[in-house]
């Protein structure tokens, strides 16, 4: 499995540690184990994929790009992907 | 009334609706006057369609301004921007959030980051810096993209 670069040169984990292990847990059906190596993703995966529909979407949805392509939503989320990143340093 | 029209990469007028008779406008060419919520072709357009209904239908003549504008159909004149600039820049920040969380997270970091400079740039009446952060961001997309496609089957294979 690929090693995560920020890990091997801090040894401290990266936000996205434990993705594909837990990715890897989910295909096979495992829910618990892909909580065990990294919770996060069960919230922000979610997120991502409603980004990405938003911007694929035919419709213009004006409110609802307006409010999620704001800036202080997106420094918001990315606040909450650092603050992820020191807790689970912790 | 002031019409203003995308024409061969340009925004063009105001004009008045006689004026756009002397054009060479398609039934496609975007449009908008005070009033409209966002650029519409010109057919759809109420003040613009009746130069349209007594002419024989044509095949629209796209030029490649007309397709990208057609495409967004969910740009409007933003607050704080001149009437004489063109519509904005598209940005990418559906894509960056997505590609940051799911695929490469810096490239999809930086995506966001020159989306959101591009629009402020954009309210701040720069269009020029605007269109060169929104290709910047753009880049950042499909960078991400591809190396989002190579690593893909690698992790398919490792499982």
């Amino acid at each position: 499995m690929p090693q995560c670069v920020f890990h091997n040169l801090t040894g401290y984990d990266c936000p996205g540690c434990g993705f594909q292990r837990a990715l890897y847990a989910v295909l096979h059906g495992d829910i618990a184990r892909a909580w065990k190596f990294n919770p996060f993703m069960f919230f922000i995966v979610p997120v991502g994929l409603c980004y990405l529909a938003v911007e694929l979407s035919r419709r213009p949805l004006p409110k609802l790009r307006r409010i999620m392509f704001s800036p202080a939503v997106l420094y918001s989320l990315i606040g909450v992907i650092v603050i992820w990143w020191i807790v689970r340093n912790l | 009334m002031k019409i203003w029209v995308y024409l061969n990469g340009n925004q063009q007028g105001p004009y008045t609706l006689d004026e756009l008779r002397q054009l060479n406008l398609t039934s496609s060419t975007p449009v908008w006057y005070e009033g409209l919520s966002q650029w519409m072709p010109a057919r759809e357009a109420p003040a613009t369609a009746s130069l349209f209904c007594s002419e024989p239908v044509t095949e629209p003549v796209f030029s490649g301004s007309e397709v990208k504008m057609s495409l967004m159909d969910d740009r409007q004149p933003v607050a704080g921007a001149r009437a004489d600039m063109p519509p904005a820049p598209p940005t990418f920040i559906g894509w960056s959030v997505f590609l940051m969380i799911c695929c490469f997270p810096i490239g999809g970091l930086l995506g966001i980051i020159f989306s959101v400079m591009s629009g402020n740039a954009y309210r701040a009446g720069d269009y020029t810096r605007a269109s060169r952060l929104s290709e910047s961001a753009e880049w950042c997309v499909i960078i991400s993209i591809v190396l989002g496609l190579i690593t893909a089957p690698l992790m398919v294979a490792l499982f």
